[in-house]
């Protein structure tokens, strides 16, 4: 079946069934940053933005996406927010494996554009359950909290 | 002279690991699948396909152009199954086509016919000798019965008498089992023990869900064929591709894919998978991908062996280990190239660093009809560190003696006691290993966890709670404390298959910059050799760059975690840029150094009677991990987990902290099956001795299951033999402990009474 989405920024008609895992789709369309893990929704490496929230697409059937907005991190590494992030994460000695680069970049991305400032324990409760595959969550959040400090700095002086 | 420099350099093959298998596409990409065999015994005759789509494919054995077996260190792999099936899931064939959801419609209608002609022909006779006159159905049960039973019809030339079969084993004796007959050192070491325990102790290791399953990807491009897959034994891949498809190994070019698992394997089985991509790709001319299902991964993929340790120890009074007799029984599946040095090397950690009286190890590696398996060069020994581990800690509270005590004071041989005091002619103990500061590392772990109060705090309380009350669980949730320590080895001199030739070659070109020849290490150790380069020739890190670039045929033969050997190739960085600092200014540049493993290191472990320093190094570690158990819902969670390490000299601590913290984080994920435990807080301390430094990777798997169980054990006033453990497996453990302490009340209660009717009837 044909269904519409805004795929990456481009309008895009998605050649699929209405129940293959919009994981499989997205990857077969040249999105490789959407990777299969625990096809439980759980680890991360096939996180995506739909309509601007990180969401496991593993679990996401393609049928009911029609019309909305999805972005990968193969078109989010474009974006000011992602070098801030990646700012971060370097400044914590982080260097990801690339497996699951997905899921704890727009982890971080959620994080980054709440208007609270999250506790230390908050962030760990967040990311907890991401794939411990390169990453400790210690260094994990310590990289989010780096990206949150770059980020607000850039604001302010914005 | 030009043009065979450029075609040399065409030649050129990269061993850096680049992407993802599953990530390479080609236009016109076909979906791959095995076909598997669904019984674990059977001659397989034919694997055919009733109705194939146009477009779709199926290739079995007979279709391979070339070898149809590969072979590493002489054990025989078939690429499709043929003949007799090894086990149940076996690859028998290969089916793919555009559609990856039609492919895995179409693997459920493959059919694969088994000999049965035999049966056939037997049931056949009896139809046909049977006489059209219904009546006489008498006569026709007696020509049944007079048949010959279907065990002596079929033929059984082809059966598989005996699937267990040993492969490989290793015995060491030391002591009296070195003097007397086994039966008669076990009678004179263990009847009158002070103390004794035995018990049979096991850990498996569970597939994280999280990492991309193994595959492969492959396309062809005129007579030339590359493969995409994560393997860690190029080499190795490249001899088993040409070989199965009949062509030169200069047509052939593997390209190395990252691997997102834990403790990737790589070796025998990731070679398979690509020879099988390659087959269907070199025979079909378009490009194929084959991602194996979590299931299969999970059942024909899991890297390690299985392995059940029995430990019958003894102990004296004071503490010392007067007998350590090991058993150890290996299942490697249906094959396993490396049985020999698995075996070996389980066997050598079995007796862990410890050093008793008298010794036994009898190790026993032997085939069944389970999937094959493969090696984790890192993790070898766990299982074996596991065993001894827990087997020391329940004879600690056997004897009351505390676990730290304990292993100090087993720490060190007779040899080195009576060195001491007098010269002695005791015979040297087997094993030597090269550990560091050991009594350091494990009063430092203590120290930091306060763990002699809060055990002999928790050891009280599970008395009091298992002598007082037979009911298993109380209001509050249960507390236990577990120390356990390990090594992991460097460089080990006793290997079986290959010869430990690692290679270098550094280049001071003529612009100052330098060239490290070699296998890319981790970006960890890549950092540590720039550093040392660029101390050494005063030159700045950022021009130094490591080239992974090998011609075809000077690929290094042994697998890459032969290289993972982070002390020795240090060394020899080392050694190449002293070489090069010594001519630097005395001949132009550029100049090169070359150093490979030294062969009089190799001395130090006579292989024959296996025995000496098996080891180039080690790093020494001591885990205490303290558990509370919820008693309503069997829930473990860790207060803490305190961590001492001695790498020798440690030179980048922020990444061997993050590789610690990481591997620790890895392993809550694997103590109990299908979920993670929770921990409140880590703490890591290093200890620099004067031992050569050592890898940090693998410590904590050696370490932290042992220290766990151990702590749960306690928690439960029971023994936890085996990892991973399950709310089921604890709620068992408790029944049995309570059935154990009603049988026993009860017969005492039935002992009192007639004692009491006794005294009665005699008054």
């Amino acid at each position: 079946m044909k269904i519409p989405v805004t795929l990456n920024g481009t309008k895009t008609i998605l050649d699929a069934h209405a129940d293959e895992s919009l994981m499989k789709v997205l990857h077969k369309n040249g999105c490789i940053s959407v990777k299969r893990g625990c096809n439980s929704g759980f680890c991360g490496s096939c996180t995506i933005l739909l309509d601007d929230h990180p969401a496991a697409s593993c679990k996401i059937p393609t049928g009911i996406v029609r019309n909305s907005d999805i972005v990968t991190l193969d078109y989010f590494v474009k974006t000011e927010e992602y070098s801030v992030i990646m700012a971060g994460f370097q400044k914590a000695g982080i260097k990801l494996c690339g497996y699951c680069t997905a899921g704890k970049v727009f982890s971080a991305y959620q994080i980054l554009k709440s208007p609270k400032m999250p506790k230390r324990e908050e962030i760990a409760d967040y990311v907890k359950a991401l794939s411990p595959c390169c990453t400790d969550l210690e260094t994990l959040v310590n990289g989010i909290l780096y990206s949150i400090q770059i980020f607000n700095k850039k604001q302010m002086r914005g | 002279m030009a043009v065979k420099k450029s075609d040399s350099k065409k030649q050129l093959r990269s061993l850096e690991a680049t992407g993802f298998y599953s990530d390479f596409e080609k236009e016109t990409c076909l979906y791959a699948a095995l076909v598997r065999s669904p019984a674990p015994a059977g001659k397989i005759k034919s694997v055919t396909i009733p109705e194939l789509p146009g477009g779709y494919t199926l290739y079995s054995s007979r279709d391979i152009p070339g070898s149809k077996t590969i072979t590493a260190n002489k054990c025989v792999t078939k690429i499709f199954g043929y003949g007799n099936v090894s086990y149940r899931g076996e690859p028998v064939g290969i089916i793919f086509g555009p559609d990856e959801e039609r492919v895995l419609q179409l693997l459920d209608t493959v059919n694969i016919t088994f000999d049965v002609e035999n049966l056939e022909s037997a049931l056949n006779n009896v139809i046909n000798k049977q006489t059209d006159d219904a009546s006489n159905f008498k006569e026709f049960v007696e020509q049944i019965n007079e048949m010959p039973s279907l065990d002596a019809v079929i033929d059984k030339s082809h059966v598989e008498e005996n699937t267990d079969v040993i492969v490989a084993s290793r015995e060491v004796k030391y002591g009296l089992y070195d003097k007397l007959e086994l039966a008669q050192a076990d009678t004179k070491l263990f009847d009158n023990a002070d103390f004794t325990s035995t018990d049979t102790w096991k850990e498996k290791l569970l597939t994280p869900k999280w990492q991309e399953t193994e595959g492969a990807f492959a396309y062809t491009e005129g007579d030339k064929i590359h493969v995409f897959a994560p393997t860690r034994w190029i080499s190795f891949t490249q001899k088993s591709v040409a070989a199965a498809l009949g062509i030169s190994e200069e047509q052939v070019y593997i390209h190395k894919t990252k691997t997102a698992g834990i403790y990737p394997s790589g070796l025998a089985r990731t070679t398979q998978l690509a020879v099988q991509i390659a087959v269907a790709s070199w025979l079909a001319k378009k490009p194929v991908k084959l991602v194996l299902s979590q299931f299969e991964q999970e059942n024909y993929m899991v890297p390690g062996v299985l392995t059940e340790i029995t430990y019958r120890t003894a102990l004296d009074k004071d503490g010392h280990f007067t007998a350590l007799k090991i058993l150890i029984d290996i299942d490697i599946g249906c094959s396993n190239p490396f049985a020999q040095e698995i075996t070996d090397r389980i066997a050598i950690a079995a007796a862990s660093y410890y050093k008793p009286e008298n010794l036994y190890i009898s190790a026993k590696a032997h085939s069944s009809k389970n999937p094959p398996t493969s090696i984790s060069m890192q993790i070898i020994e766990s299982q074996a560190f596991f065993a001894i581990e827990n087997e020391i800690q329940k004879i600690s509270n056997q004897s009351k003696i505390f676990p730290d005590e304990l292993r100090l004071l087993n720490a060190q041989s007779e040899v080195e006691k009576t060195k001491t005091k007098s010269k002695s002619k005791v015979k040297e103990f087997p094993f030597s290993i090269p550990t560091g500061d050991i009594q350091s590392v494990i009063q430092t772990a203590l120290k930091q966890s306060d763990f002699n109060r809060k055990y002999a705090s928790f050891h009280m309380e599970a008395i009091d709670r298992a002598e007082k009350d037979s009911k298993p669980f109380f209001a509050l949730p249960l507390r236990g404390i577990g120390l356990a320590t390990a090594y992991i080895p460097s460089g080990y001199y006793g290997q079986s298959g290959f010869t430990n030739d690692t290679k270098l070659e550094v280049t001071l070109n003529a612009d100052e910059k330098l060239t490290i020849h070699t296998i890319k290490p981790s970006d960890v150790i890549q950092d540590i050799w720039k550093t040392s380069a660029s101390e050494i020739l005063q030159i700045p890190k950022q021009n130094i760059q490591i080239n992974s670039d090998f011609a075809y045929d000077q690929i290094p033969e042994q697998p890459e975690d032969s290289y993972s050997s982070i002390s020795i190739m240090n060394e020899l960085v080392k050694k190449c840029c002293t070489d090069i600092q010594k001519k630097r200014f005395h001949q132009p540049l550029p100049i090169t150094a070359k150093r490979g493993g030294t062969l009089t290191q190799k001395t130090k472990w006579d292989k024959d009677k296996f025995c000496g320093t098996p080891f180039y190094t080690t790093s020494f570690i001591t885990t205490v991990v303290e558990v509370e158990l919820d008693t309503y819902t069997y829930n473990e969670k860790i207060k803490g987990i305190w961590v001492t390490v001695d790498c020798g000299e440690l030179f980048d601590e922020a990444a061997a902290l993050r590789t610690i913290r990481l591997e620790i984080q890895q392993e809550l994920t694997m103590l109990v099956k299908g979920k993670t435990v929770s921990c409140d807080a880590i703490n890591i301390n290093f200890i620099q001795s004067d031992n050569r430094s050592g890898q940090v990777g693998g410590l904590i798997h050696n370490s932290l299951p042992a220290a766990f169980s151990s702590a749960l054990s306690l928690a439960l006033t029971t023994q936890l033999t085996e990892i991973p453990c399950t709310e089921d497996l604890l709620f068992q453990l408790i029944r049995d402990r309570t059935k154990e302490k009603n049988e026993i009340k009860k017969s005492e209660e039935r002992a009192e009474t007639k004692n009491t009717e006794e005294t009665g009837a005699s008054e």
